[in-house]
Order: C-alpha cells, then sequence, then structure tokens
C-alpha cells in the first residue's frame, strides 16, 4: 500500500465523517434517520459502483441486480429462521458468487456492449423472481420477519448497520486505490491491452472487481430486505436506481475515495429538496440538475475528470477529437 | 395456427422495427445511447392524437406535422444540447439524455396527464386461408419499411447521407474533408426525432399511449439494436422482426409470463456470443 | 472538504426546516400518492376522491373533537410509484409532519410496504385500493382495507353466470402478473372450477407486454365460452383491441378492473360493448349516508360538479377510507391511536360506499360484489338483484365493424 501524507489525512477526514454520521444518530429523529439510512444505502451502492465503473472503467449497470440478489437471499434465508446476521452474510455470498459468474461471461464485453449485457442482467433477474413463485413468492412478494422494537431502535438499528457498511465499502475503495490492485485496474481503464502487455492478469482483476462490487452491493441489499420486510420484484430490481447509481457516482467523481459518497450525498439532498417542495416537477427539476451538472460539473463535484488525459481539454477541443471507445 | 402465429410475430416486429430505427441510425452515428427516445416516440404520438382529436386535422396530415415537429425538437435538442458533450464517453451522454427524458416525461405528464389515450380507426383486418392480420398493423410495418428504406436511400445517395456516412466512418477524416460535424449531427440527430415521431403516429394508432410507456418503448428500441447490430439501421428491421417471433414463440413455449424475458436473455447471448449482431453487420464501434 | 461540510449542513437544514409550521387546529391525514411513474394515472384519482372527503367534512365545519372543531388538512407527496419511496414518505409524514392517521399508497405492493410502517409506529392507515387479502395476511392492528376481498367478488361472478349464461362451460383467464390482478385471476379461476366450469386456459402475462396476439391466438383455438382478462387498463384496451384483430370473440367476456374506468370505452370504442365487469361500488347502489353526501348518488353528483365526470370504485373509496378515519376521530372523540382504533376495528360504518366493517384482519368483510356490463356505451349493473338496470347481453361484437 502506498500511502503519503494527504492520503492518510483524507483517510482521517472519511472515518471522522462516519464516525460523526454514527454519534449523530442518537440525536437524529426518525425521520431523519430514514434519511441517513437511504444515504448511507446509496453510498454502499456508489461505492461498489465505482469499483467497476470508476476505477476499471467498465460501465456497469449490474449493481441493482446485486441489490436485488442480497435482498431476496436475505428474505429467503431469514424465513428459514436463521439470525439476521446470517441473513446478510448470506445475501454478500450469493451477490459474489452471481457476480463469478455473470462476470466470466459479461466481462468480455466492452463500452455499450457492456452497458446492455449488464442492464439485461436486471430485466432478467427481475422476471425470474416474479415467476419463481415457489422460492420468491412471485409477484405476490415475501414477507420477512419484522425486527421487533420501538421505531427509535430500529430506525437506529438499520442506520447503524448501513453506516456500518458504507464504511466498509470506504474502506475497501481505500484499500483498492492504493494498491496494486487499484493501480492494475485503473491500467485497465486507461487500454486494456497495454495492461496485459506489462503483466496484469486482466481477466482476474476485472472478475475480482466485479465480484467485490456484486457483494457489497447484495448486502447493502440484504440489509434494506431485513429494514422494510417485505420485498417484491419491482422494488427489489428497480431500473431507474440502476441508472441513478451512476449518476451519483458522476456527479460525485469517479475511481476516487470521496466521489461516491459526495455524489450520493449531494444527489440524496437535492432529491429531498425538490420532492418535499415540487409535487408535480420532481422529476423534471431532478432531469434539469442532472443536465446542469454534465455542463457545469462535467468531472463530478470533486472535479477529477474522466477520462482524466481528455477530459482537461477545453470542450470546444474535445468535441473534434476522435471519438474514444467509451 | 402454425400460419397466424407467424404473422403474429411479424406483425409486432414490424411495429417493433419502426419503433427501433431512430434510434439506430443516433447510435450508429453519434454512439449516443439515446435515452430520450421513448419519449420522443410518445410526443410524436400526441402530436397525431392532439392534431386529430382537438384540431381535427386529418392523420395524413396530423403524421407529417408530427414528423416535422419533432425533427425540429430533435435537431435543437443535438444542437443546443448534446453536441456540446457528444465526444465524452458512453455515460456522459446516456446520463445526459437520461435527464432530458426525466424533462421531457414530466411536461408530458403534466400537460397530457396520465389516463390513457389513443386514435381510434377501424380499418379492419385481412383474413386469408383463416389467418387474419389487422390492416392498420400491416401499415405499421409498411411505414417503418419504407423510412428504412427512404433512410437507406437518403444514406447512400445524397450528399447529406454521404456526409453522415463519412462521418460515421471517421469523424476526425471527416472534419478535414470539410465536413460540418456538428452540422451533420444535428441533422441526424433531427432524422432519428423524425423516425421516432413517426413511429409515434403509428403506435398512437395501436397502443392507449400514455406518458409512462416510453420505458416500454424505450426497451424495445434497446433489445432490437443489440439484435440487429449496435446502431445498425437495416439491422433494425432484422432485429425487430426477430424480437416479434422470438417474443411470440416464448409465450407458446413458456407462457406469457416468460414473453418479454426470451426478448432479453436473446439480447443477453446475441451480445455475448455475435456481438455484431444477428444481421452480421458491423454498426459503430 | 468545505463543500462536502456545507453539503451535510444543507441537507440538515433542508431536512429540518422542510416541515412546514404546524397549524394548531387541523387533523392532518397523510397521503403518500403515486402521482407520477406507472401508477399515475390511479394515483391521480385517488387524490380526487381523498380531495372529496376533505373537502366534504371541511364544509361542515371540520369535526368535534374534544370540544374543538377540527379542520382536515391532507399532507401529501409523491411517492413516484416506487415502492422504497413510499415506505420513506410515510416515515416523513409521521415523523416531520406528525400525521396522526395515514392513507395508504395506491398498490397492493405499496400498501403491504408501507403497512410495515405504519404498524412499527402503531398509526392506523386505510388502504382504499387493496383488495388481495395477502397484503392484509400478517393481521397488522393498524392497517385496514375498504375493498373486500377479491374472492366475494369472484363468487358473485361466477353465481351470476352460472344463472344467466347456463350455456357457458369453458373459461379462458389471462391476468398480469403482479399482485393483484394475479390475486384475483387465481381466486376467479378457483371459484369457476368449484362452479363445475372448464378452466381452459389460465395463464399469466409478464408486465410491459406490449403484445398479446399469440396468447389470444390459443385461447381462441379453445372456443372459451367466457373470457376473463385482467391487468392494466392499459393492456385491457390492448387486449381487447387484439381480440378484434383476430377475430376472436366469446358469449362472455369479463375484464378487471379497466371497463369501470370511462377511459376503457374512449380507448376501444364500439369494442367496448357487452364486456362485462364487476365492482365494489357504483352510485345505483344508492347507500344512505348521514356523515357526508347524504347519499351514493349525491356522492356521484358532487364529484361529478367538481371533476366533470362520474365517480368509479376508485374515487368512491378513496372518499370512504378518508370518511371511516374522520367518523372514528368524531366518534373516539379524540386523535388518539388506541381509541380510534379500537372504533375502526369494531364498529360497521354506514357510508355512501356502502357498509364497512373491519373485520379481523382488517379487511372490509361486507359483501357488496357488483357485476356489470357495458351496453351501447353505458356501464350497467348486472348484479344483484335488487339494483338491476339491465339483464346480460351475450357476446361482445368479434371484429371493430
Amino acid at each position: 500500500m502506498i500511502l503519503d501524507r494527504t492520503f492518510l489525512l483524507k483517510i482521517a477526514v472519511g472515518l471522522a465523517l462516519f464516525a460523526l454520521a454514527a454519534f449523530s444518530a442518537f440525536s437524529l429523529d426518525n425521520y431523519q434517520l430514514q434519511v441517513g439510512t437511504s444515504l448511507a444505502m446509496l453510498a454502499v451502492l456508489c461505492y461498489a459502483w465505482n469499483l467497476v465503473g470508476g476505477y476499471m472503467g467498465y460501465p456497469s449497470l449490474a449493481t441493482i441486480t446485486f441489490f436485488g440478489i442480497g435482498a431476496y437471499t436475505d428474505g429467503i434465508v431469514q424465513n428459514l429462521d436463521q439470525a439476521i446476521g446470517v441473513a446478510w452474510l448470506a445475501a454478500a455470498i450469493a451477490g459474489a458468487a452471481i457476480a463469478l459468474l455473470l462476470g466470466a461471461a459479461l466481462l468480455r464485453l466492452k463500452g455499450h456492449y457492456f452497458a446492455i449485457g449488464t442492464i439485461a442482467t436486471l430485466e432478467v433477474a427481475r422476471e425470474i423472481a416474479n415467476n419463481w413463485d415457489a422460492l420468491t413468492g412471485g409477484a405476490i412478494g415475501l414477507n420477512i420477519p419484522i425486527q421487533m422494537g420501538s421505531p427509535e431502535f430500529v430506525g437506529r438499528f438499520f442506520f447503524l448497520v448501513m453506516l456500518a457498511l458504507a464504511v466498509a465499502a470506504f474502506l475497501v475503495t481505500v484499500v483498492v486505490d492504493r494498491t496494486r490492485f487499484g493501480f492494475g485496474l485503473r491500467c485497465i481503464r486507461q487500454n486494456e491491452q497495454a495492461a496485459s502487455m506489462v503483466g496484469i492478469d486482466v481477466v482476474r482483476y476485472k472478475v475480482a472487481a466485479f465480484v467485490l462490487s456484486g457483494a457489497l452491493s447484495a448486502a447493502a441489499g440484504g440489509v434494506y430486505a431485513s429494514m422494510v420486510a417485505y420485498i417484491e420484484p419491482k422494488d427489489a430490481f428497480n431500473l431507474v436506481k440502476t441508472i441513478e447509481i451512476p449518476v451519483m457516482v458522476m456527479l460525485g467523481g469517479m475511481g476516487t475515495i470521496f466521489g461516491p459518497l459526495i455524489g450520493s450525498a449531494f444527489y440524496v439532498v437535492l432529491n429531498e429538496f425538490v420532492w418535499a417542495n415540487f409535487i408535480n416537477w420532481h422529476s423534471g427539476i431532478l432531469g434539469l440538475i442532472i443536465v446542469g451538472v454534465i455542463y457545469f460539473l462535467p468531472g463530478g463535484v470533486l472535479g477529477t475528470r474522466w477520462p482524466s488525459a481528455k477530459g482537461r481539454m477545453p470542450m470546444r477541443a474535445r468535441a473534434a477529437q476522435p471519438r474514444t471507445t467509451a | 395456427m402454425l400460419g397466424q402465429y407467424l404473422v403474429n410475430g411479424l406483425l409486432t416486429g414490424g411495429l417493433y422495427a419502426c419503433l427501433a430505427v431512430g434510434f439506430a441510425l443516433v447510435w450508429g452515428v453519434l454512439n449516443v445511447v439515446n435515452m430520450l427516445h421513448g419519449s420522443m416516440v410518445i410526443l410524436g404520438a400526441y402530436v397525431c392524437i392532439i392534431g386529430v382529436q382537438q384540431f381535427g386535422v386529418p392523420l395524413y396530415v396530423a403524421a407529417p406535422l408530427a414528423c416535422i415537429a419533432l425533427f425540429a425538437f430533435g435537431y435543437a435538442v443535438q444542437r443546443g444540447l448534446i453536441n456540446r458533450v457528444v465526444a465524452q464517453p458512453i455515460l456522459i451522454t446516456l446520463t445526459l439524455t437520461f435527464g432530458l427524458d426525466l424533462i421531457v416525461n414530466n411536461l408530458l405528464l403534466y400537460f397530457v396527464g396520465a389516463t390513457p389515450r389513443s386514435l381510434i380507426t377501424n380499418f379492419g383486418a385481412v383474413d386469408l386461408f383463416g389467418v387474419r392480420a389487422p390492416v392498420v398493423r400491416i401499415g405499421g410495418m409498411l411505414v417503418a419499411i419504407t423510412l428504412t428504406l427512404l433512410l437507406y436511400w437518403l444514406l447512400h445517395h445524397s450528399k447529406l447521407g454521404r456526409a453522415i456516412i463519412a462521418v460515421r466512418m471517421d469523424r476526425h477524416a471527416a472534419a478535414l474533408m470539410g465536413i460540418r460535424i456538428p452540422q451533420i449531427y444535428a441533422l441526424t440527430f433531427g432524422i432519428g426525432a423524425l423516425m421516432a415521431g413517426a413511429a409515434g403516429c403509428a403506435m398512437a394508432l395501436i397502443y392507449p399511449t400514455a406518458p409512462m410507456m416510453s420505458g416500454v418503448f424505450l426497451g424495445k428500441a434497446f433489445i432490437i439494436c443489440v439484435l440487429g447490430g449496435l446502431g445498425s439501421v437495416p439491422g433494425a428491421i432484422v432485429g425487430g422482426l426477430v424480437l416479434g417471433i422470438a417474443e411470440g414463440a416464448g409465450s407458446l413455449a413458456f407462457g406469457p409470463q416468460w414473453a418479454t424475458t426470451v426478448g432479453f436473455v436473446l439480447m443477453m447471448a446475441v451480445i455475448i456470443l455475435l456481438p455484431s449482431g444477428l444481421a452480421g453487420r458491423k454498426g459503430f464501434e | 472538504m468545505n463543500r462536502f461540510k456545507s453539503a451535510l449542513a444543507a441537507s440538515l437544514c433542508i431536512a429540518i426546516g422542510a416541515s412546514p409550521a404546524l397549524a394548531a387546529e387541523t387533523l392532518k391525514i397523510g397521503a403518500p400518492l403515486a402521482l407520477t411513474g406507472r401508477l399515475a394515472d390511479a394515483g391521480q384519482k385517488s387524490k380526487q376522491g381523498y380531495d372529496m372527503c376533505v373537502e366534504a367534512v371541511n364544509e361542515k365545519g371540520g369535526l368535534e373533537v374534544g370540544g374543538e372543531k377540527r379542520m382536515l388538512e391532507l399532507v401529501t407527496y409523491d411517492y413516484q410509484s416506487e415502492t422504497n419511496k413510499a415506505i420513506e414518505i410515510v416515515q416523513r409524514l409521521v415523523n416531520v409532519d406528525k400525521v396522526p392517521f395515514l392513507l395508504s399508497p395506491y398498490g397492493s405492493g405499496d400498501t403491504k410496504a408501507a403497512g410495515v410502517v405504519a404498524e412499527r409506529y402503531g398509526v392506523p392507515m386505510v388502504a382504499a385500493a387493496a383488495a388481495t387479502p395477502s397484503v392484509f395476511d400478517q393481521k397488522f392492528k393498524n392497517l385496514f382495507g375498504i375493498l373486500f376481498p377479491n374472492k366475494m367478488i369472484t363468487e358473485a361472478e361466477v353465481a351470476y353466470y352460472k344463472q344467466h349464461a347456463p350455456d357457458a362451460k369453458k373459461v379462458a383467464v389471462l391476468a398480469l402478473n403482479s399482485l393483484y390482478p394475479k390475486g384475483i385471476a387465481a381466486d376467479l379461476a378457483a371459484s369457476a372450477k368449484d362452479a363445475g366450469y372448464d378452466v381452459v386456459f389460465d395463464q399469466i402475462y409478464s408486465p410491459n407486454t406490449t403484445d398479446f396476439s399469440n396468447a389470444l391466438t390459443q385461447i381462441k383455438s379453445l372456443e372459451p365460452d367466457w373470457i376473463y382478462a385482467t391487468g392494466y387498463t392499459e393492456d385491457l384496451i390492448l387486449i381487447r383491441r387484439q381480440m378484434a384483430d383476430l377475430g376472436l370473440s366469446a358469449p362472455i367476456v369479463t375484464m378487471t378492473a379497466g371497463p369501470a374506468y370511462p377511459e376503457f370505452a374512449s380507448n376501444v370504442q364500439q369494442l367496448a360493448d357487452n364486456v362485462t365487469t364487476n365492482s365494489w361500488w357504483h352510485q345505483n347502489a344508492n347507500y344512505k349516508d348521514d356523515f357526508i353526501f347524504g347519499t351514493s348518488q349525491a356522492y356521484n353528483e358532487a364529484f361529478n360538479k367538481r371533476f366533470g365526470r362520474d365517480a368509479t370504485y376508485l374515487e368512491a373509496a378513496a372518499t370512504a377510507s378518508c370518511e371511516t378515519l374522520a367518523i372514528a376521530v368524531a366518534e373516539a372523540n379524540s386523535t388518539d391511536g388506541d381509541a380510534v382504533r379500537k372504533i375502526m376495528h369494531e364498529k360497521t360504518f354506514q357510508t355512501f360506499y356502502g357498509p364497512i366493517h373491519f373485520g379481523e384482519t382488517g379487511q372490509n368483510d361486507y359483501n357488496a360484489a357488483l357485476v356489470m356490463q357495458i351496453q351501447d356505451g353505458e356501464l350497467l349493473v348486472l348484479a344483484p338483484e335488487e339494483l338491476k338496470q339491465g339483464a346480460l347481453k351475450i357476446g361482445v361484437p368479434p371484429a371493430g365493424n
């Protein structure tokens, strides 16, 4: 691991922020806890996506596929009278296993092909959940044992669990960012052939990143399912969310350790503000914000542009550049 | 019975092709996955519906009007917005068009409401040896094929078309040859939108139209383009017909609950095994 | 980092600052609405139903609670037809807006997920649009459903057709793979089998299906006497049109719940003729209501005056869900959850919607199922006998003209 002082400082700031959030759990009201839990969940998903989409440069739209698989695994395992922690672990393992299988097939694709291949996994997974009545309850949905306790207790409990998961995702990102693994992923993003020539085992690196991403997303799905205590296919495998996740990371900055956090926070805050105040216009306003960010913050809030070499050119010059394979 | 199933699949496939041609063109030339496409189809459908129902314009006037309106819309959107980021990685353009889609769909919802509307026409059906084919669907299929042929002709036999193809093959070289890239892009996007408008009018005759249909239409366009070869315009026809027949066959073989899944599974199989599509035409990339 | 901190600060400000000032005398009722997204149409109709109730109660001076007159105030947010958003909004309504009572989101699935939250907080929630018993299968103490169970509807239908179309033997069932349609289709198939019908086709179709031609061709080859289709109204419109395209007809064609809404007929025009449906409510079942509106027909007139069209069961159930809460609050003379819940569980409410009694599961168990048919563009009640407006017409037009 290569750690300089600035980076250590960054890690310290990150951990301090998470610690602050954890302490605030005891002063927030239930609604703020709910928003905080959503935010932490989105942060986990953004960190998970960032490994594949940010560091490795593969535009994955499968984040919510793994999230849904995690949610259903959690529900099924909890319904077998297993402890909640066992169910979450099972969710993460199921996510990793499916990511391994899908990754082996899909990671041979690039650019558009990869994006589309991954989005198809979501549609297929949702229809399987919709039709496999014996396992998932089909369209009727799946009841999951309700976590006992006062609303305050339950709210705090799930907030802290989700936050812990976000910390884990943050730390995973820190490790990836500073090790040979992350270096390899960045090389793959820049030029896959060159990466393989300098001795990086491209296939294993790509699959490893995908599996890591799948496990994190699925764990978030598992915790979510326990929290809501009832899941149905259209909620677990939500098409819009799978597109929103990359948008959030883009807002924050791709391939960075704070980008996913900032992006998800930014998105949640805006979303909260917009839908609470503009009941008929929130999706339009959200659209305006997305369009605005692309023009005015093209590299995300953190300002790191992607891909770094081209991003620094002025707009006009960039338009004349030959197209990258994206 | 088999004949009827085949005709069902082909006619539905024709409509699907109609949906996908504009999407394929934009994808092929601009390398932009246009998430706005579904809403543009709906927009075209509403121009037709409102023209006919509120202003009493006959359909054969309303449909060209919808095409012109959508062309202007598409040209403006590309010129004003997308051109500025068109060279960025697909995630940027995908996100941008996703944002635009949210805006357009919200506007549609606000101004036309969520209650489904449709153009009622009664052209009846043709009955040949016990196989029935509704005239309106035959019309939709013909529209798709005519538009594609026109587009094909335009691309290969006009100055504009050759410029578009040149840009598609190598933008850099085309720019050096003095082709004004942003202009070509805007025209291409405009034509793509025009196709969406035409498709919208056809859809308004067949489907009850509501703003939330846009996602369904977009999803179909996606699958068709993959099946036909990413960004290939003639491939869209092949992809549409294949999807129509595959969904129909899936419905018979596994039950209607699996029909739409068959499309997605087929898409995954094609993308992994035959990345240049069933038509074997190399599209862009 | 500064930017990040300010973003965090902003988030807290918004979360806290967005709560509107508490108005001392209004009684707040929280309602997550599906104003956008897949359920937008139904969501907007529910809102109209809620508004009818709130306006009527306030017009008569509000509710007398603890010696004070309390006006009703509906606190609404759009949950975008997304379940996770619905859950978040229920949390917001309870914690930020401090509503003592809730009206449920539209869909059956969304109702169930939101019901978990309501149960956790002990806030009574009335569902206007969930008829599937599985929504109520966890016996929540705080979830109440206005629509009586599917099974009552399907049994009424089967009994009616058994009597009035005794020649019909074969039934074909086609349903959307979603909580409510799948549930009612399963109940119908079961009721039909019990009554001696031969269920020759029983399939579900996936959401976003854009073509029914092969399923309908299959049905055509089976020559059923009764075709039963259920799903989104848009799907039913397409199914009806594709039936005509394929020349598929049957003595009885029943669709749920599309034909109960005016847009079904306006989107298929003459093809709507002789399509039968069912309903939980119709203004002609003229119930008396001493609390608001007076009678079902008066309700419909008021609705028509306000929105320019007749009310369907959907809006009526939405109005009734709010009305039962209001009656329970007035009777309890308190906004205390326990007191109101007790009355909700025990009382039989006499409303313009019909008698409402929330049974053991919380779902209304008072059966008032209606069998209906569109005849010459008019939606008429066929059964029960005492409300009958017309006799069953056999056969739907095989093609448009």
